[in-house]
């Protein structure tokens, strides 16, 4: 079990990409810790910083205290599921993940032993015999991870290593994995844009946009506390919804005023956001689409809206409505039958919604 | 009524028609177009290697009586060339020659080269400068390739010539080519056939990609073993291509051997020189210009050059093979 550490860690890629701006963060003793985020948000670059695959323009990696920063990768001690799966094209399937162990010298029986537990943990154990490629590219990726699991390194990393399974074997292996990273309390390092992947897997989370890490939480905390509009945006299906709105004071009254609406907070909420932003602010008001509810007839504080189409999806429904221009997401278990351009009225979860700085996109409450 | 019956019959018949034609095209032409090719090598490949085989067992020769009435002498040409003392000699040269000079020299230190060229450099101006070594080192071992033989061998005898580039920088006094034959070829020859073995492996290289070898390293491995393990077995078909055509290459050479080492081409034969040799002078059952019993000592070298690939190749799988 085992620590890992970045310490004021930028990644600078010539003549001037910055690929990750100053990352800090601890992963804890057989902690589950998620890189999330968009492509191109250096998340990949951070876990290659930590295998030792690229070395910080600046900054510093501890594994168990240990400065690494400079250390070549084989002496760090960590396995690595590759994005690109990069197997050995000329080893079967077999040798590909016997290899590490046989690097190491473990006994021949013993690497027989643990590649047969591993291949058949991930349902490749038919495939030892053939070449890498005569897989399809769910096998090969399984392979991947089977090199890496096969051995109990100090820190598992792994670059999206349930990208290309089919939907079902992902729910599998996503299950598997997990249990088995709890059963072995390896500290693993996981990277994804998968937010499902994430929130289903993760002890903590650290959100990436454009190199910066944007927050660092626990699943749930993330997903009810998002600190920019970005982690709310991203986190959840379907999407957090964003209206425009202003906040105002009107006559000892906390009012949220959008296209053709206006919300009354409760006093204390409207107190605070005054504390907070002044007497008048442009925000973005966030709601999770499970935090809404329909309406058909006009209820204080909802907000008139039209039925844009409706997606069922079996044991819930997804309701888009256009509340002004923009278009809202809204999830109802079960069955909702609108037909389209019906009007309807929204009310929103009061204790549930999350207002964002237009500006800095900072989350206010 | 009747019309229109015909008229449907006539499209029925003309779709498989067309079908026929684009059969012909794709499966027939191409077996035809390939004719011409096989007739070529049928006539200067096949033929003159039956024929050599078949001559070996005669006394036919290129001028006298033997010339015209040629007859079956059994293994005598066989008899007489493998008990030639200049034929053993000639083995022992093309042996040490080709192992020295070609599989050591050029694909050793082609293969060295090919992977120095790739690795990568440090940040800053020590690797930049290391690129412009590199493009230079690289230029100067494709110019020996490119080269014609004649001008390169004369510049060899005139560098190793008493006061030339030897004398200058070794202190040789001597007429380095005409007391060292064998060595002044080998040098020669490494010299000249680097460039070929580079850039063979230099494009095997190019094929691997990199995040294989970023695999290894995360896996624990140590650069041998990256080489040991990833590297050699990723160019072993390069490496054995290289081999098998660098051999039937310095089995073969002349021209540079003939403008080197010529007029000492009597103390260093290889087998090819031998061949062409006997080819003027030869035993006694035959008239002038045996070429049957220079047949008989092109078909032993033919045959050692077969038995050299042949052991590449178990050599080469055995390799491959996990250790």
């Amino acid at each position: 079990m085992s620590t890992v550490r970045l310490e004021n860690v930028t990644k600078i890629f010539p003549p001037n990409v910055v690929a990750v701006n100053n990352a800090n963060f601890k992963v804890e003793k057989g902690e589950f810790f998620v890189l999330l985020g968009p492509s191109g948000c250096g998340k990949t670059t951070t876990l290659r910083m930590i295998a030792g695959l690229e070395r910080p323009t600046y900054g510093k990696i501890y594994i168990n205290e240990q400065d690494v920063t400079d250390l070549p990768p084989r002496l760090r001690d960590v396995a690595m599921v590759f994005q690109t799966w990069a197997l050995y094209p000329h080893m079967k399937v077999y040798d590909n993940i016997a290899f590490p162990l046989r690097l190491r010298k473990v006994p021949r029986s013993e690497i027989d032993r643990k590649v047969r537990e591993v291949a058949k943990l991930l349902r490749i154990d038919d495939l030892l015999d053939r070449y890498p490629k005569q897989l399809s590219g769910g096998q090969q990726q399984r392979v991947a991870l089977a090199r890496a699991l096969v051995r109990s390194p100090r820190v598992w990393l792994m670059d999206e290593p349930l990208s290309n399974l089919d939907a079902l074997l992902r729910v599998q292996m996503r299950a598997e994995l997990k249990r088995l990273q709890k059963e072995l309390k390896i500290t693993t390092i996981y990277v994804t844009h998968d937010q499902v992947e994430a929130m289903s897997m993760a002890d903590r989370i650290a959100v990436m946009n454009k190199g910066r890490i944007l927050q660092i939480a626990p699943p749930k905390e993330i997903y009810e506390k998002p600190r920019t509009k970005f982690v709310g945006g991203f986190v959840g299906t379907p999407p957090m919804n964003f209206i425009p709105v202003t906040f105002v004071v009107e006559n000892d009254k906390y009012l949220l005023k959008g296209e053709g609406f206006s919300i009354e907070l409760p006093k204390e909420l409207g107190e605070y956001l005054r504390e907070k932003v002044g007497d008048r602010a442009e925000l973005d008001l966030g709601v999770r689409p499970e935090h809404i509810r329909i309406s058909t007839s006009e209820e204080p504080n909802a907000i008139p809206a039209t039925v844009y189409i409706v997606e069922p999806l079996g044991t819930e429904t997804i309701v888009n409505v256009k509340v002004g221009e923009t278009l809202v997401k809204i999830k109802v278990i079960g069955e909702a039958l609108f037909e389209p351009s019906t009007r309807v009225w929204l009310v929103f979860d009061i204790n549930k919604i999350h207002l964002f700085d237009t500006k800095t996109e900072e989350a206010v409450i | 009524m009747e019309r229109w019956v015909n008229l449907s019959g006539a499209g029925k018949s003309a779709a498989p028609a067309s079908a026929r034609t684009a059969a012909l095209v794709e499966f027939t032409l191409p077996k035809l177009l390939i004719v011409p090719a096989l007739a070529l090598i049928g006539l200067f490949v096949v033929f003159p290697l039956v024929w050599s085989v078949v001559m070996s067992f005669t006394n036919y020769s290129m001028l006298g009586v033997t010339a015209r009435k040629w007859g079956f002498i059994g293994l005598k040409n066989y008899i007489w060339v493998l008990t030639d003392p200049d034929f053993q000699a000639a083995i022992a040269n093309s042996f040490i020659f080709t192992i020295v000079s070609a599989l050591i020299g050029q694909a050793l230190l082609g293969l060295a080269l090919a992977v120095v060229m790739r690795m990568k450099g440090p940040e800053g101006w020590v690797g930049a400068a290391t690129k412009v070594l590199k493009v230079i080192a690289g230029a100067l071992v494709f110019v020996a390739w490119i080269i014609p033989e004649v001008v390169a061998g004369y510049c060899w005898a005139a560098a190793m010539s008493r006061g030339g580039l030897f004398t200058a920088m070794f202190g040789i006094n001597y007429n380095f080519y005409v007391r060292h034959p064998l060595q002044a070829m080998i040098i020669a020859n490494i010299w000249r056939g680097t460039a070929f073995s580079m850039i063979l492996f230099m494009a095997a290289l190019e094929s691997i990609p990199n995040y294989i070898y970023e695999a290894a390293e995360v896996d624990g491995a140590t650069p041998w073993q990256r080489f040991r393990y990833v590297t050699f077995p990723l160019i072993s078909n390069a490496l054995l291509v290289d081999f098998i055509l660098i051999t039937v290459w310095t089995f073969g050479l002349f021209t540079l051997i003939f403008t080197l080492i010529g007029p000492q081409m009597d103390y260093m034969w290889t087998l090819y020189v031998y061949v062409l040799a006997t080819g003027r002078m030869g035993p006694p059952w035959t008239g002038p210009g045996p070429l049957s019993t220079a047949a008989a000592a092109a078909d032993i070298m033919f045959v050692i050059v077969l038995a050299l690939i042949t052991g590449y190749l178990y050599a080469l799988r055995r390799l491959r093979r996990w250790a």
